[in-house]
């Protein structure tokens, strides 16, 4: 994108210089953000790690995607004049059909499988009636804009609408009567799907009176899959994601190294609000406790699992949990009523935000550990440098200063769990925002 | 009508799906800029966007600059803010003093 930046609007000519692994991925950004021929001269994988003498390698070795020499592709890249298709100024509408064409179930089973438009898992046929029926489940018209879509920031938003969001949530198996979380999910315009390298997961939240209304879990095996309603509003959200942005395709709009087992229904549950001894978590973020809340985050896939708080040692063995969770993703604690009852014994936490301002206060690494973390090098660091606070006053601490790894905002708690025993994980994620699903009855 | 023979007929019946995708944003091909006649002589700057180490990659190319190609001169920059931000103070720089551009790694 910033190769593109440059040519435009600032009139230098540019070589885009790219992994192998991107190849796919590049070159569609490049089509869908109107240079579909820039020039790009791609370099093995990986870079991180290597040394310069194994980097120079690279640059006096052959371009992997085109066998060339990669200078001799950099040169030409700046060099080749432009030919009469390189200045094309062309302009065209992408349209995507409302129906494919008519075939057998077992055909379009295979061709919804082979467009990628699925979690490879068996779906429902999004047919006509099932839609119309889906579509009853909400008093929106079936035209209304919901919202705009992307994989990740450098590609184009995709836009949709409540019929749309309605064939997902059909093909998710989900009822009518979930269709309105459905839809207060797909307003959020936050992703499940994320094309990014670490292979991160959403998870969602619900607050609110619609949690009995609709049979929801946040008892036993909440997190779990054991509940209609948590794991097909998980499953319709993963499948609007992918589907409604433009696809989630691996090598192309979908490059997480190791995949992410989330992904599949997104870690979708409901706060046990009944036995939770704190606010629930809609109301800490401005909704009134009768209102219905769906609460969405992102960048799951980090995890720490402990049981219960032992008198002498607990806040030893919380603070190894908390360096123990990359430091790039603030830290949820998903908490069994048993535990968080045993916080308030244990350390006096008769609030969240109590409970939160101790995480933070605890969480901390010697500064020159953390800002070693690949992760804060190529995430935080250069906020750093820009002035951004709290991390440019963090950037001033000797090496060895012990400095907080997690901003304060950034850490939450929620109250989930069956009280079969006091287990109680944190995950790493970032908190996107809170929907009202009224507003999508 | 016997069992078998209903099974079939489900099983060659054609059914109407409707399509799960979204609405793509209409593309308008962009001009790419103009190309230099050669790199001699000229000021081609490196531009780091703080991915991994691609600081090290691009240092190791204006290296072989150095000793393949001395006529062009480079000048090894890193972007500020993180690899998907804009820096637009660079880039007016860019604009002013570079007649091209190699940046990596990636976006």
């Amino acid at each position: 994108m910033h190769c593109i930046r440059l040519e435009t609007e600032y009139g230098v000519p540019t070589a885009s210089l790219q992994t192998e692994a991107f190849e796919q991925a590049v070159k569609a950004v490049a089509y869908a953000n109107g240079m579909p021929r820039q020039r790009f001269v791609f370099v093995p994988m990986p870079v991180m790690g290597k040394s310069p003498l194994e980097l120079r390698a690279y640059i006096d070795g052959n371009d992997p995607v085109t066998g060339k020499p990669v200078m001799e592709e950099v040169i030409e890249a700046l060099t080749r004049p432009l030919s009469e298709e390189d200045k094309k100024k062309i302009s065209f509408d992408r349209s995507t059909p409302g129906f494919v064409e008519p075939d057998t179930e077992e055909n379009l089973h295979r061709l919804f499988l082979e467009n990628q438009w699925t979690d490879r898992l068996p779906i429902i046929l999004p047919t006509e009636e099932r839609v119309a029926q889906m579509l009853a489940g909400t008093s929106h018209k079936p035209d209304e804009v919901v919202g705009r879509m992307r994989p990740t920031s450098t590609r184009e938003a995709w836009e949709y609408t409540v019929e749309k969001v309605a064939v997902n949530a059909v093909m998710a198996g989900a009822k009518p009567e979930y269709f309105p979380v459905i839809l207060a999910l797909a307003s959020t315009g936050a992703t499940a799907r994320p094309s990014t390298t670490t292979s991160s997961a959403a998870m969602v939240v619900v607050n609110g009176p619609i949690r009995h209304e609709i049979g929801m879990n946040w008892g036993i095996g909440a997190m779990g899959p054991y509940n209609h309603a948590n794991a097909t509003i998980g499953r319709a959200y993963g499948l609007l994601s992918q589907n409604l942005q433009g696809g989630s395709e691996p090598g192309m709009t979908y490059l997480g190294s190791q995949g992410n087992n989330y992904g599949y229904n997104s870690i979708t549950f409901a706060e046990n609000e009944e036995r939770s001894p704190w606010e629930p978590f809609h109301v800490q973020h401005g909704f009134k406790p009768e209102d219905s809340v769906v609460s969405v985050f992102s960048g799951c896939r980090t995890t720490a699992f402990q049981l219960g708080l032992r008198e002498k040692h607990w806040r030893e063995h919380v603070r190894n949990m908390l360096r123990g969770m990359n430091p790039h993703n603030s830290p949820t604690l998903i908490l069994d009523p048993i535990t968080a009852r045993q916080f308030i014994d244990r350390g006096g936490f008769d609030t969240k935000e109590k409970l939160i301002q101790w995480i933070h206060d605890n969480a901390t690494m010697p500064a020159g550990v953390y800002w070693d973390y690949q992760l804060i090098q190529n995430y935080v660091y250069p906020r750093a440098l820009n002035g951004e606070e709290p991390y440019a006053t963090m950037l001033k601490a000797a090496d060895d200063e012990l400095i907080p790894i997690f901003r304060l905002n950034d850490i939450h708690v929620v109250v989930v769990g069956g009280e079969t025993n006091g287990y109680w994980r944190i995950m790493g994620c970032g908190y996107q925002k809170s929907v009202s699903i009224d507003e999508w009855r | 009508m016997r069992k078998t023979e209903m099974k079939e007929n489900r099983k060659s019946e054609k059914i109407v799906a409707m399509n799960p995708m979204g609405y793509p944003p209409t593309i308008t091909q962009l001009e790419m800029a103009p190309r230099l006649d050669s790199l001699d002589g000229k000021t081609v700057y490196l531009v780091d966007v703080r991915f991994d180490d691609g600081d090290i990659l691009l240092q190791q190319m204006q290296i072989w600059f150095t000793e393949h190609k001395p006529k062009v001169k480079t000048v090894f920059v890193r972007k500020s803010g993180v690899y998907t931000q804009d820096d637009a103070k660079l880039f007016q720089e860019i604009k002013e003093k570079a007649d091209a551009v190699i940046l990596g790694i990636g976006h």
